[in-house]
């Protein structure tokens, strides 16, 4: 098969579970904060890739599935700009 | 896998068609018993479903400002007590905002125009269509109970920490009621999408789409990504309040204005929800009204989808004075600013298309021009509220108010009217009287301004909103406004009589009255179940008027 | 795949990817729900930062990666049915052991729930809870209520699943031409698991 089998698929998301996990261990703040959603974002994306039929589906498809990330980028990205801001002189 | 063209084109009996012989002759006829109507799955009779409530809720919600203007009419406040004039005032803002405007032409003449637009027979998904109509109905049993139970005295924006711990009424209930709307909001838009996506006919290119589809696809982008942060939010207040499960509680370290961000992000592109399809309408009627090709199709198409966009970065202007920081302040002013951007090519667009047009002043014209007038006033008002500085000194006042309601009520509704009076030959097939159309489309405008005009001067004196009891010498232009809004009810009563008595007197309308270009106009009127005997074939652009050059023989 | 075509449609290939595009906005909308959640966290973040993380180090980190695990696998097994039913086959058994995961989930949901009402950090309505700084309520306030709400969607997800094993035993999908009810049945477990995907180290493993 051209492409991982799902099962393939499922073990390496065992295995960001682990670094995930591991990862929480070691890393704090800020820096474990991003690994922590990159590695969810990155087992997410091999999900909606794999699972969810992106892999095979037409451009409007993936559009529809992953268009709605734009807007939740914006809503965490302005109202974490005001709080970031407040306060300042 | 075999490719099979269906239904058969030649052949009638094929079950992509309509079966009976009633249901090819038109959508009315097809079966007459209440079953027929209350199980179909035809775009156009659910339709006519969403024209029956939405039009109920407005006069509950006209009943709800009958009483408010009624009470303005004393400086004493002297009709309702405080708590029954926070409960007319937020009653009115619920049921017109979820009740009327959101669903009011986009599920209508949305469900109604969309596939007949676009060569299509019927949405995507008929039966989740249908399914919308009875969540928003059971959403609509759950406001009546509010009503019944005692109402709520919130304001339709429910901010908390009021909302969650100090308010009486039905808070919880009002807001599942509000959430349970939003799932019809949700389910309608992804329909639209996936019908403007997916079934188109031949030759019904994007730059073929008439400008009214492009509106109503550009709104459900909003329905379907806006309305769940709201559906969440409420959520979370009825968490609070039910089960002392505070997120936004200051007590536990959160922060009320969270909740005003998370409500805004909804409510204002909720507001070009309302708009969006008005631009839509006001497109088809100026087209049709001057007979000339739209000026700029691509940038009136193109001006739809960027204020749905924008509309999603703007949320943080209703904030000004609530305690965000001004670095945020002054970015959500500038971006509010250029939302005149895409609305002013519209105003522009629809000028120059009624420039040199050969006009008729048939009613649907008559409230397309009321809405561009009403819709420069309320648009430029809204430049000055976007502007930080001057915000802060009019912010909840009645300046603010007015502007709202010039949007709104002077616009969405007048669109809302300007449609009714333009697709009535087609949705019924009977013509009404014109004369007494002009009438109220006249009355309706004079109507509008006496009632809100005088809320600006009230708003720039400094009249806030949400108070009945006021000092004496604003009484002066409260009592302008509650005249006005007496012209304006009764006006809004005049077409349910000339348009009801249209449908058993009326002359039949002939497919197309107004002799315009469209597809809907192409079929029989009203429409048969089928939309189209056969699937059309568009071979050209759309608003393909004849224009009449120099030099032309009868020019 | 020559899936049977109903109106409105005029081609297989049409309808199909309509259902599939339909479900797909269905899902961004699930996911703009969630986002809300999602914003919550973050402001108690970047407000809170050492009251959340103190918060997050009491939760029972292991159960949640065992519950992680047990919705991955479900995913796939659910991702194989329905492999399985595009090319025709019915694959039942596949399909009851992956609900059998999902009820596995909620059952440890259920004892972990048991345990913080135990510690006194549940704030369940009438529960005695002791928190020793305000915006720890406000973190466990908030993920009750995302785990309870990913815990409704998980089991509506349960019930679409239960039907169509139900209608894959008894034969009453034909497949592959029905296979599209499948597939977005599929879609629905799989965001389900991706929002738990995200719940996890927002909630358990803030350090």
């Amino acid at each position: 098969m051209r492409t991982a089998s799902p099962v393939v698929v499922w073990i390496v998301l065992l295995a960001l579970l682990g670094l995930t996990l591991a990862a929480s261990f070691v890393l704090s703040g800020m820096i474990g904060l991003t690994v922590a959603l990159a590695v969810a974002s990155v087992k997410s994306g091999l999900v909606f890739w794999r699972y969810m039929h992106l892999r095979e589906a037409s451009g409007l498809l993936r559009i529809a599935a992953l268009g709605a990330l734009f807007w939740v980028f914006v809503l965490l990205a302005f109202v974490t700009a005001d709080y970031l801001t407040r306060g300042l002189a | 896998m075999t490719l099979q063209e269906r239904p058969d084109r030649e052949n009638l009996a094929d079950t992509g068609l309509s079966e009976t012989p009633a249901e090819r002759v038109s959508y009315l006829r097809a079966g007459h018993t209440l079953k027929s109507w209350l199980l179909t799955t035809d775009h156009k009779r659910i339709a006519i479903l969403y024209l029956i409530s939405i039009t109920f809720f407005f006069f509950v919600g006209g009943a709800a400002a009958a009483l408010v203007r009624l009470d303005l009419l004393t400086p004493a406040g002297d009709l309702l007590s405080n708590e029954g004039y926070n409960r007319a005032f937020t009653l009115h803002g619920v049921i017109m905002v979820w009740f009327f405007l959101i669903p009011s032409i986009p599920n209508t003449f949305g469900n109604f125009l969309l596939p007949l637009m676009i060569g299509a027979r019927d949405l995507a998904f008929p039966r989740l269509n249908l399914l919308s109509w009875y969540i928003f109905m059971l959403a609509g049993l759950l406001t009546l109970a509010v009503l019944i139970l005692g109402g709520v005295d919130t304001g339709w924006t429910f901010y908390t920490p009021l909302s969650s711990m100090f308010a009486h009424g039905q808070v919880v209930l009002a807001a599942t009621a509000v959430f349970v709307a939003g799932f019809s909001s949700i389910l309608t838009g992804l329909n639209f999408i996936v019908t403007v996506h997916k079934l188109r006919c031949p030759g019904m290119t994007w730059g073929r789409l008439p400008l009214f589809v492009w509106s109503i696809y550009a709104t459900s982008l909003i329905l379907v990504l806006a309305t769940p942060v709201l559906s969440i939010t409420l959520a979370l207040i009825a968490a609070e309040r039910l089960f002392g499960l505070g997120v936004f509680d200051p007590a536990v370290g959160g922060d009320p204005l969270l909740y005003q961000h998370l409500f805004w992000f909804y409510s204002h592109p909720a507001v070009y929800i309302m708009v969006l399809p008005a631009l839509g309408v006001v497109s088809e009627l100026v087209a049709a009204a001057a007979r000339k090709p739209i000026f700029g199709y691509a940038f009136v198409a193109g001006s739809s989808m960027a204020i749905a966009v924008l509309g999603f970065f703007v949320w943080g202007h209703h904030m000004f004075v609530s305690g965000q920081s001004m670095y945020a302040s002054a970015v959500f002013s500038f971006l509010s600013i250029a939302v005149a951007i895409p609305s002013g090519v519209k105003v522009y667009n629809w000028t120059a298309t009624l420039y040199k047009g050969h006009i008729s002043l048939d009613p649907p014209f008559l409230f397309a021009m009321a809405f561009i007038g009403l819709f420069v006033v309320g648009g430029l008002t809204g430049l000055i509220l976007a502007m930080l500085a001057v915000d802060v000194h009019v912010h909840d006042t009645y300046f603010v108010v007015a502007h709202f309601h010039y949007i709104m009520v002077g616009g969405a509704v007048s669109a809302f009217f300007g449609a009714l009076h333009f697709w009535w030959p087609k949705m019924f097939g009977r013509r009404y009287s014109l004369v007494w159309g002009r009438l109220s489309a006249l009355l309706i405008f004079l109507g509008f301004n006496l009632t809100f005009f005088p809320q600006f001067l009230l708003g720039y004196l400094g009249m806030p909103r949400r108070y009945h009891v006021y000092p004496p010498e604003f009484q002066v232009l409260h009592v302008l406004s509650s005249a006005g809004a007496g012209i304006l009810g009764l006006a809004y009563l005049m077409p349910f009589a000339y348009l009801f008595y249209a449908l058993r007197y009326g002359p039949p309308a002939g497919d197309n009255p107004w002799g315009v270009t469209g597809l809907e106009w192409q079929t029989r009127s009203p429409p048969p179940k089928h939309n189209f005997d056969a699937v059309p074939v568009v071979d050209g652009p759309p608003y393909d008027y004849h224009v009449e050059m120099e030099g032309d023989e009868d020019g | 795949m020559a899936d049977r075509v109903r109106e409105p449609y005029a081609a297989p290939g049409q309808q199909r990817e309509a259902a599939m595009m339909g479900m797909y906005i269905f899902l961004a909308s699930e996911t703009m729900l969630f986002s809300g959640l999602f914003l919550v966290a973050l402001h108690l973040r970047l407000e809170h930062a050492p009251e959340v993380v103190a918060a997050s180090r009491q939760m029972h980190y292991f159960i949640g990666a065992a519950n992680t695990a047990l919705l991955l696998t479900s995913s796939l097994l659910v991702a194989l049915a329905v492999e399985a039913a595009r090319e025709g086959r019915a694959r039942p058994a596949v399909l009851a052991t992956a609900i059998l995961l999902g009820l596995g989930f909620l059952a440890l949901k259920a004892v972990e729930y048991r345990m913080e009402y135990a510690e006194g950090i549940l704030p369940l309505p009438g529960a005695v809870t002791e928190f020793s700084s305000p915006a720890r309520h406000a973190f466990m306030n908030l993920y009750l209520i995302a785990t309870a709400l990913h815990a409704v969607h998980l089991s509506i997800g349960l019930g679409l699943l239960a039907t169509l094993a139900v209608r894959l035993l008894r034969g009453t999908l034909p497949l592959p031409e029905r296979s599209i009810v499948m597939v977005n049945a599929g879609l629905y477990w799989h965001l389900v698991d991706v929002i738990w995907i995200f719940l996890y180290p927002v909630f358990y493993l803030a350090r």
